[in-house]
């Protein structure tokens, strides 16, 4: 039977091509290939140690130089030795004779660095930043080498007991970036009113508080306590603010004491070997030493205490020294009499009784000058003459005394305001200088003019800040440092002229001075 | 030495007594006594001032001779003076010897310091 359906087509049978077209390419070629092994040598590794292990030293050292030794001549003609002699003496005598006598050199001077014309000014150093604000400068000092300013901050307006915190900052004006940070700062109790740098120990501080106390401190070291040693508060110690620190030499070369002279008319000795536990010695101004055509009319007690404001030293006389005081008065004082008031730390087994209050403190006073009116507020010892000695008062008076006679040799009146500080120069016998509350400094020179400053400058930013501190440097003769009631410091190079050594012109003109009484005997 | 013995004393004296003269005068700090090369007759300084002053103050007289010879063969240096800041050096010479005196000029000026 035949089927009767035509077997259709499978219509979802895949379609498979049944052959394939094979074209060959026209271009491509057959490419050859090859077999072929290759392998690097095996790296080889060696190792090797060396090490040196001996070593030889050698010193070698020149051998110090001897002396020089001059050949001295025995055989000589001993004849025509004299005949030289003889030729020559009156040729040198006469030079000599004439050299002595001659005023050719005088006025000369070799310049051997440029000179500078003008004071100007070299640095700005601000104040830290700090929570005090509106502190001023009180007192300025520069380290032995001259090449460090110590400043201490307090204020002058108490009204009664100091809230403030007082600082003490150095700056370094060597090397680079002078004046952006101090160099060092410690901060104190209460307003620093003065300051003084150690005269051979450029490391060492000693300060004065407004609460009476004393403190020395080191800036070497800083990572131990800035303050070394610090006063404790007594009955013998300063009850009022202190005035002025100095450091003087005691008996043994290379020792010093530290002198301070309060508000409250003390004047202390300090030796540092105590720790500045007690002062050693004591003193207290009052008013019965001063002569009664002085005083001010009326009835004054003797026993009225006179608040000392300056010290000042002069040089080459261990036993006296010189002190201003708020009434005006200055008065030479001496040392030798004064008070022993603790047990002296060279000897530590000597016993020690401190006398009764009534017969603590002795009078040093000996000798009255005429008086400033209103307080004196500094004066400053000439370096280069025992005798002479300036005031500066807040009468606005500049007086040169002669440390022999009660009226001044002579009165300057730069200014009619108070004057904050006088200082005489280190380095040239005629110069000291001065600054008024109106922020004017004044440096006079003696050679140059006996009545007018020589230099006015203002070295505050306006005239209504007044110019509170000046110091000259020891160590560098073109260093001058000035501090305003702003806070601010100004390092000034001094014209030469003001700051080259003295020559036969000045030393005449101060012995002239200074010598004046001690010819009449 | 043939000069008999009083006469070396009394010349020694008279040296002495000269030296003394001048070192009498304001301001002298020494005396040195040298020949042309530099040997030391007489000195009151210490031992190294002498030496420096006796050796270096020599060659500088020397070469201050040389240039007035070189200016004017006829003429000779007979006396050196040199002021420095502190001090101011005389030397007075001859044939034989120079005398250096070193005198402070400021002395009288700075009596009292």
């Amino acid at each position: 039977m035949a089927p009767t359906t035509v077997a259709a087509p499978n219509l979802f049978e895949s379609f498979t091509p049944s052959a394939t077209v094979d074209v060959p390419s026209t271009w491509r070629k057959v490419k050859d290939k090859r077999d072929g092994e290759s392998q690097t040598a095996p790296i080889k590794l060696a190792e090797n140690a060396c090490q040196t292990i001996t070593r030889a030293h050698i010193e070698i050292q020149t051998d110090p130089e001897p002396p020089l030794q001059f050949r001295l001549l025995h055989n000589y003609h001993r004849g025509t030795m004299v005949d030289f002699l003889a030729k020559v003496e009156s040729m040198v005598s006469s030079q000599l004779l004439q050299n002595i006598s001659s005023t050719a050199f005088d006025g000369w001077s070799a310049h051997w660095e440029e000179a500078v014309t003008s004071t100007t000014l070299l640095h700005t150093l601000f104040p830290p930043v700090r929570e005090e604000t509106d502190m001023l400068v009180t007192d300025l000092s520069w380290n032995k080498n001259g090449s460090t300013v110590g400043v201490a901050y307090g204020r002058f307006d108490h009204d009664s007991w100091c809230n403030h915190k007082g600082a003490v900052c150095t700056w370094s004006l060597a090397g680079r970036g002078v004046g952006d940070i101090p160099a060092w700062t410690v901060e104190t109790e209460s307003c620093v009113m003065s300051i003084a740098f150690h005269p051979e120990n450029p490391s060492l501080i000693a300060g004065g508080g407004f609460n009476g106390q004393i403190f020395v401190a080191q800036t070497k070291d800083p990572k131990n306590d800035p303050i070394v040693a610090i006063s404790k508060m007594s009955d013998i110690t300063h009850q009022e603010p202190v005035a002025k620190v100095e450091w003087v030499p005691a008996s043994k070369p290379g020792l010093y004491h530290i002198v301070s002279i309060g508000n409250d008319g003390k004047v202390l000795t300090w030796d540092l070997a105590n720790d500045l536990a007690e002062p050693i010695f004591g003193s207290q101004l009052f008013m019965g030493a001063i002569p009664r055509h002085l005083r001010p009319s009326g009835t004054t007690r003797t026993e009225t205490i006179l608040g000392g404001t300056s010290i000042a030293f002069p040089s080459e006389n261990p036993i006296t020294y010189i002190v201003a005081t708020e009434a005006g008065y200055i008065a030479k004082c001496s040392r030798s009499i004064t008070t022993q008031l603790s047990a002296d730390p060279s000897t530590p087994n000597a016993t020690f009784q401190l006398p009764p209050p009534s017969q603590r403190m002795a009078n040093p006073m000996q000798f009255a000058y005429t008086p400033h009116t209103g307080p004196v507020n500094a004066i400053s010892c000439s370096p280069f003459h025992r005798n002479l000695f300036v005031s500066g008062g807040s009468d606005g008076l500049i007086r040169l005394y002669n440390v022999l006679q009660a009226k001044p040799l002579l009165t300057f009146s730069p200014s009619s305001l108070a004057l904050y500080t006088s200082a005489f120069s280190p380095h040239r016998a005629t110069v000291f200088a001065a600054t008024s509350a109106d922020g004017l400094l004044y440096i006079y020179d003696l050679a140059h003019s006996p009545s007018l400053p020589h230099t006015t400058l203002q070295v505050t930013s306006k005239s209504t800040v007044a110019a509170t501190a000046l110091a000259f440097s020891k160590g560098r003769n073109e260093y001058l440092a000035t501090g305003d009631a702003a806070g601010i410091v100004k390092v000034w190079r001094v014209a030469s002229g003001l700051a080259s050594e003295s020559v036969g012109r000045e030393w005449r003109c101060v012995e002239a001075l200074g010598g004046l009484l001690e010819n009449d005997g | 030495m043939s000069l008999p013995k009083d006469s070396i004393t009394k010349d020694y004296t008279d040296v002495e007594a000269t030296l003394s003269r001048i070192t009498s005068h304001t301001g002298v700090q020494g005396i040195v006594i040298a020949t042309h090369e530099g040997s030391v007759i007489r000195s009151t300084l210490d031992n190294i001032q002498t030496q420096q002053i006796s050796t270096l103050v020599t060659q500088l007289a020397a070469r201050g001779k040389s240039v007035v010879r070189d200016l004017d063969p006829e003429d000779d240096l007979t006396f050196l003076r040199i002021r420095s800041r502190k001090n101011e050096i005389m030397v007075a010479e001859t044939k034989q010897y120079l005398l250096i005196t070193i005198q402070n000029p400021n002395e009288l000026q700075k009596g009292w310091i």
